[in-house]
């Protein structure tokens, strides 16, 4: 095995929190409201049951074959040669996601705290934290997940604690102005997010108990759509419509906060954790992507693909995008089609393949 | 296990106490059997110790036998050599006499059976266990025509009462703690821990020192795989002195270019008896009163005895104190300097124009500043622990005077950033186990701060907890039960629960046996029918 | 030994990056107090007027040197500069401070009638996309100059920007004036149809001597009623009722006093102190007339009465007091009223509450807002209580004895 860890499934809950939380909590709300307007918090109810049901698809697939990945598996579904394309699918969708999030972290950063800074300081940075990490194993990086994810949610219920006051309940209503396509429309650009448990696909092999994948990603996926909900309903209540105009409504939110003159403009703060947070998120799509390459490739190390992995990851986080507004027009408009098939349709195709044709240990 | 231990060593380690009382023919060719002559054999001891001033041999007659009695003057305790070794001896030799014991063997028996009155004797055959023994402070009875010496325990050397430690002051709890005689500290902890299972396990270290360590642990409740392991390296050591338990821990550490250790120490038996009692393992020392404990956790710089002697909730409450500690000595001086360069709207406006106004025209930027104060501060504070006691007072006054007063009345230094330096300061004296590593955490978040601000800052924290989270200390991971988590062993972590709800040991230290208290044993006022004292009566 | 290496490769790489990007300390700023912003003299380009803080003075001040605004020492600088946008200005700004300026402590942006009335989106989407400025900033605007109201000195305060901020904390005490922060005001603009509005301020008396200004400035800036925006643009002034009638229908009367006659004397004053307003706009569509409700409910305390000639104590007078009220706050809603019809802005959100209720009928009456709202009918409904007297009943008057 290339990786000798093992985490528990208690763990993989955290990495799965985190993984999802991180970037969304902050670029979702606007990309909602634009879309469902003051329902915004409605839309994450249908997209919350659209990730538990992804999340079955993909631990489904990945309890039919308990020791191994996606990348070793596919070919006993599909037959090798195809197996080996699906396989060099992943292995890029792993790197090409992560440029986004790099991307991301580090512009929302530049933006709002330091904008004379050149960006790649915020990519090498994070990247660089990211590659110690994944060098030291999985079994650290489930570690961390589980010592940040915490903080994360913390602070984002202090968030909503310290701002609940300045919320306007009238900016609530009416409710279903439009009736509910508008609120369907909001759950799409979520829908790309919630999926990201394709992460699972490498991980599975390597939790304590395989089996219990389905009910971890349930979980994980619920606490995920509580938070999202909270934050949505939040960030309507606070900022109305100037929530569709904002980079960063979650972030603008932390900035209104006043508690007694005394605190006041937290966001430095607040950043700290979503930091710790999107490394959390870059590390495991990058683990993923060192893992998958391996595997690919049949080495016996994966050590050896941390560096080159990490140069082209930072590389390409920023010679992709000219600009922030480029990167989201991409990510909720451009790519979802494709990551969505990348992250539910190839699973289900051969989990319905792993049936039909009997592959897998599910039938014991 | 033992066995496995001397095959191993025998090799290299030739003085390694046996357990055996005679040594086979042919097995140590190297080793000088003892002679049947006595002046031959005292010769051996005068040449093989150099003729040395403090070696006394004292010979006399038992009968018609000569016999000798040979130590080291200032290791025994002479009274002891005197009245239960010579005395009997001697009288013997006159009661002798009138019934003549036949042959040297049945002189020998006699001797053992009916003659020594001390406790602890030994027979040797070796010349070299000889000389081992009379260094340690026993006396060897050498008895003409006999290849054999007894040695018997007159150790006796001037060593220092069980004291109360300085380092480890306590404001309730025992006050003793551990000296330099390993004797006394196994039976230290004998004290504590007063059940057979409690095992203290001799091994002797050290080519030219011999120094004796002893592996101390309770059985069925350490954990026996921690016990092999710990041995395994022990016995892996090849040193030519240990002159300090810090000598052994270089030796077994899990991870010796870390900043962190992963062996702890401390000075005190209760503390000692207390971690023994969660399943980890003591390695004693002779010579040093501090005491390796493993597996050491990074809890365990958070906790401290007397959070356990007083009462949950204070204890409780000092140890989040003791948390804000780490936090500030580590961050502060980071987190300073990136407010202050760069994302100054985190303060409250006053304060911010307060920190503006008295750095106005200090010369050093705010990063140089910090770096600089900081290290004035590590010097001083090296300076008040190396000089003798009331120098050292004197070199804090001087220092919180030049530097404090001054430093910020010439406008050299600002003075929020002497305020967070002193601050900082004081903060790593709450924690004192791991004090210097967090000087290097400080210095490490301070550069990246100075740099890349806030940033900088959680890139830093994050990769010193990458770092903490791939440590192991003997096989258990360094942060839990912070990660992995586990909640059940959160009840000594952020809090410390009230004894009666501390059911189980620590799972990752002593999983084989867990129970500790009783199922529930939370006190509680007497029911109705006892709620009146005796003698009390109703009153309206 | 690979791992030692590591972190040394790790530590330098990170020390070897060039800092000093964003790095500025604290005092190497101009820490901005307040923000004016007015229409230069020349076409097209704007004056911008910047209160900076001088934190060496306020400590020298503090020590007791006296914090008067006689004889020099002042702790904030005053500058001025013109350019053809803000962030122009600002940069231009610099020519004249040295220093780059800090403004997340900023505390109001006041803003100069004239630039007002010709639009102020550029100065509104700066204060929101540049992450340095807080959106709690104040926004205010100024009946006259912006660059006046930064220049007169408050004597109570050291820096003036941060007691212009203090006196809009202060609003609760008499509700005469809005308090409006940046997001509140996008908040406004954002809507299609409720119109934002913006504190009022002005500069009163003359400038006298030095000397006796250190005691009694006569020339101080005054808040007091509200500016009237559609979308960037101002388009009239409430005056200080207007401006309350306004506030009574956004249940945002935090406080203040109603004057009103007294039950038994007409030319007699009471005043009554306001505990707590709220209010509820209920609209109604029949027959696609659509009418608007304005119910207030409001509690107070007897604040002050004029002795000689009331007995509170006595059944029937607090009634009548409590009528007087109604009336004096339905009069200062009908004001607001009237003249939020006249300058056709709906201040009230008066359009949001139908959308609210009618979301279906909502969109045919957006777009022709304009035309309904002047002449929107309004009922108001004002439900006005005492609550307590205060600490006596009836005022002491000479010659009697107050028990009986």
């Amino acid at each position: 095995m290339l990786e000798d860890g093992k985490i528990s499934n208690k763990q993989a809950v955290f990495l799965i929190i985190n993984t999802i939380l991180a970037t969304s909590i902050i670029f979702l709300p606007s990309a909602i409201y634009k879309e469902a307007r003051q329902d915004a918090w409605i839309s994450i109810i249908p997209v919350t049951a659209f990730g538990v049901v992804a999340g079955l698809i993909i631990a489904s697939l990945g309890i039919r074959f308990p020791r191994r990945t996606i990348i070793q598996y596919s070919g006993d579904i599909v037959g090798k040669p195809l197996g080996k394309v699906i396989g060099l699918i992943y292995t890029l969708f792993f790197i090409y996601i992560n440029t986004f999030i790099i991307r991301e972290i580090a512009d929302m950063f530049n933006t709002n705290f330091m904008p004379e800074t050149p960006i790649s300081v915020f990519s090498i940075g994070i990247v660089f934290a990211a590659a110690y990490a994944i060098r030291s194993g999985l079994e650290v990086l489930a570690r961390m997940g589980e010592i940040i994810s915490p903080f994360v949610l913390v602070m984002l219920l202090l968030i909503v604690a310290l701002i609940y006051p300045e919320i306007d309940t009238k900016l609530f209503f009416p409710v279903l102005e439009k009736g509910f396509i508008p609120v369907l429309k909001g759950a799409y650009p979520p829908a790309l997010f919630f999926s990201e448990t394709i992460i699972m696909v490498m991980l599975i092999p390597y939790l304590n108990k395989p089996s219990g994948a389905k009910a971890s990603i349930a979980k994980a996926i619920l606490i995920i759509g509580l938070f999202q909900l909270m934050i949505m309903a939040t960030v309507t209540g606070v900022l109305g419509g100037l929530t569709a105009d904002m980079n960063f409504p979650t972030l603008m939110l932390a900035r209104y906060i006043s508690l007694a003159d005394l605190i006041e403009r937290v966001e430095p703060l607040i950043m700290l954790t979503w930091i710790a947070g999107g490394f959390i998120k870059i590390s495991v799509f990058y683990y993923c992507a060192v893992l998958a390459a391996a595997q690919w490739l049949n080495l016996r190390e994966y050590k050896a693909l941390v560096l080159p992995i990490g140069v082209l990851l930072t590389t390409l986080s920023i010679i992709l995008w000219e600009n922030i507004a480029q990167l989201s027009e991409q990510i909720f408009k451009r790519v979802p089609p494709y990551f969505l098939t990348i992250e539910v349709g190839i699973p289900l195709i051969l989990l319905v393949l792993a049936i039909l044709r009997g592959k897998g240990a599910a039938q014991r | 296990m033992l066995r496995n231990f001397k095959y191993k060593f025998r090799t290299w380690k030739k003085n390694l106490t046996p357990n055996n009382t005679a040594p086979k023919a042919g097995d140590e060719s190297d080793k000088q059997v003892l002679s049947k002559n006595l002046s031959v054999n005292l010769d051996l001891v005068r040449k093989k110790l150099g003729n040395s001033m403090d070696l006394i041999i004292r010979e006399f007659n038992l009968g018609n036998t000569r016999a000798a009695l040979v130590c080291l003057d200032g290791l025994v305790d002479k009274e002891i050599a005197d009245t239960h070794i010579l005395q009997p001896m001697l009288i013997h030799a006159r009661m002798a006499e009138p019934t003549p014991v036949k042959g040297k063997n049945e002189l020998w028996k006699f001797i053992k059976d009916n003659n020594l009155s001390a406790i602890d004797y030994k027979e040797v055959y070796t010349l070299d266990e000889v000389l081992n023994k009379i260094i340690s402070g026993f006396t060897a009875l050498l008895i003409d025509g006999l290849a054999a010496a007894l040695v018997i325990n007159t150790v006796g050397f001037e060593a220092r009462d069980v004291k109360e430690p300085e380092t480890e002051a306590v404001v309730r709890g025992p006050r003793e703690g551990f000296t330099e005689r390993l004797q006394v500290n196994t039976a230290l902890l004998r004290r504590k821990i007063k059940s057979p299972d409690l095992r203290l396990e001799r091994m002797t270290l050290g080519r030219v020192t011999k120094t004796d360590i002893c592996i101390a642990y309770v059985q069925g409740i350490a954990n026996d795989k921690i016990v092999d392991e710990l041995k395994k390296r022990l016995q892996r050591i090849e040193i030519d002195a240990v002159l300090e338990s810090g000598y052994i821990e270089a030796f077994i550490e899990d991870a010796p270019f870390s900043m962190f250790a992963t062996v702890g120490n401390t000075e005190k038996p209760d503390i000692a008896a207390a971690k023994m009692l969660e399943g980890r393992v003591a390695v004693l020392v002779d010579g040093s009163p501090m005491t390796l404990t493993i597996p050491y956790l990074f809890i365990e710089t958070i906790q401290v005895s007397e959070d356990y002697y007083s009462r949950w909730l204070s204890g409780t409450m000092m140890r989040w104190f003791r948390i804000l500690s780490i936090t500030l000595t580590t961050q502060l001086p980071a987190l300073y300097v990136a407010t202050v360069s760069f994302n100054a709207e985190v303060l409250p406006t006053i304060l911010l124009i307060t920190i503006a106004a008295s750095r106005e025209g200090v010369p050093l930027p705010a990063a140089v500043e910090m770096l600089f104060l900081g290290i004035i501060f590590e010097i001083l504070r090296e300076a008040g622990i190396r000089q003798p006691r009331p120098v050292g007072q004197a070199v804090s006054i001087i220092g919180a005077l030049v530097i404090g007063e001054a430093a910020i009345n010439a406008g050299l230094v600002s003075a929020p950033a002497v305020m967070v330096t002193v601050l900082t300061g004081i903060a790593s004296f709450t924690i004192p186990a791991q004090s210097i590593t967090y000087i290097f955490i400080r210095l490490l978040l301070l550069a990246l701060a100075a740099t890349t601000g806030f940033f900088g800052l959680i890139l830093g924290i994050i990769i010193v907890l990458i770092h903490m989270a791939s440590l192991r200390s003997f096989g258990v991971p360094y942060l839990s039960p912070l990660a992995p988590a586990n909640f059940g062993d959160w009840k000594d972590f952020l809090f410390r629960a009230p004894l009666w709800t501390m059911f189980s040991r620590p799972s990752v230290i002593g999983w084989q046996n867990r129970k500790r208290t009783g199922a529930f044993g939370m006190p509680r006022p007497p029911k109705d029918e006892e709620k009146k004292p005796a003698g009390e009566g109703e009153r309206e | 030994m690979k791992k030692t290496a590591f972190y040394a490769l790790l530590f330098c790489s990170i020390l070897l990056l060039p800092g000093c990007w964003n790095q500025v300390d604290i005092e190497e700023r101009g820490i901005v107090a307040a923000l004016g912003i007015d229409k230069a003299a020349e076409e097209g380009k704007l004056a911008v007027t910047v209160q900076i803080i001088k934190p060496g003075e306020i400590k020298a001040g503090g020590k007791g040197q006296g914090g008067g605004a006689a004889g020099g020492g002042e702790a904030v600088a005053v500058y001025t500069d013109t350019g053809y946008d803000l962030f122009d200005a600002l940069r231009n700004l610099a020519r004249q401070t040295g220093r780059k300026l800090y403004f997340p402590e900023m505390a109001v942006l006041v803003l100069g009638e004239a630039l007002a009335r010709e639009g102020v989106g550029s100065v509104m989407d700066f204060m929101v996309r540049d992450a340095e400025p807080s959106v709690r900033t104040w926004v205010l605007v100024a009946r006259g100059q912006a660059k006046e109201v930064l220049k007169t000195p408050i004597p109570t305060e050291k820096v003036w920007g941060f007691g212009l901020g203090k006196m809009i904390k202060a609003i609760k005490a008499h509700s005469k004036a809005p308090a409006v922060n940046v997001l509140d005001f996008l908040k406004n603009v954002d809507s299609t149809t409720t119109c934002p509005v913006a504190t009022g301020i002005q500069i009163v008396g003359v400038e006298k001597k030095p000397k006796q200004e250190a005691v009694t400035p006569s020339k101080r800036p005054v808040l007091g009623g509200a500016a009237v925006f559609k979308e960037y643009q101002m388009t009239g002034w409430l005056d200080e009722i207007q401006t309350r009638g306004m506030l009574w229908v956004k249940g945002e009367v935090k406080g203040g006093i109603v004057v009103v006659p007294s039950p038994q004397n007409e030319n007699k004053m009471l005043a009554l102190e306001i505990i707590r307003a709220a209010s509820e706009i209920k609209p109604e569509i029949s027959d696609g007339r659509i009418t608007v409700t304005v119910k207030i409910t409001e509690e107070g305390n007897i604040g002050e009465v004029k002795p000689d000639h009331i007995e509170i104590a006595k059944p029937g007078v607090i009634e009548a007091i409590e009528a007087g009220k109604r009336e004096v706050i339905e009069n200062e809603v009908w004001a607001a009223v009237t003249r939020a019809q006249e300058l056709n802005a709906d201040v009230f959100g008066f359009g949001e509450a139908v959308r609210r209720k009618y979301p279906r009928e909502w969109p045919q009456y957006e777009k022709m807002w304009g035309e309904l709202f002047p002449a929107l009918d309004v009922q108001v409904k004002v439900d006005a209580k005492i609550r307590r007297t205060g600490m006596i009943t009836n005022p002491e008057k000479p010659g009697e004895s107050g028990v009986k």
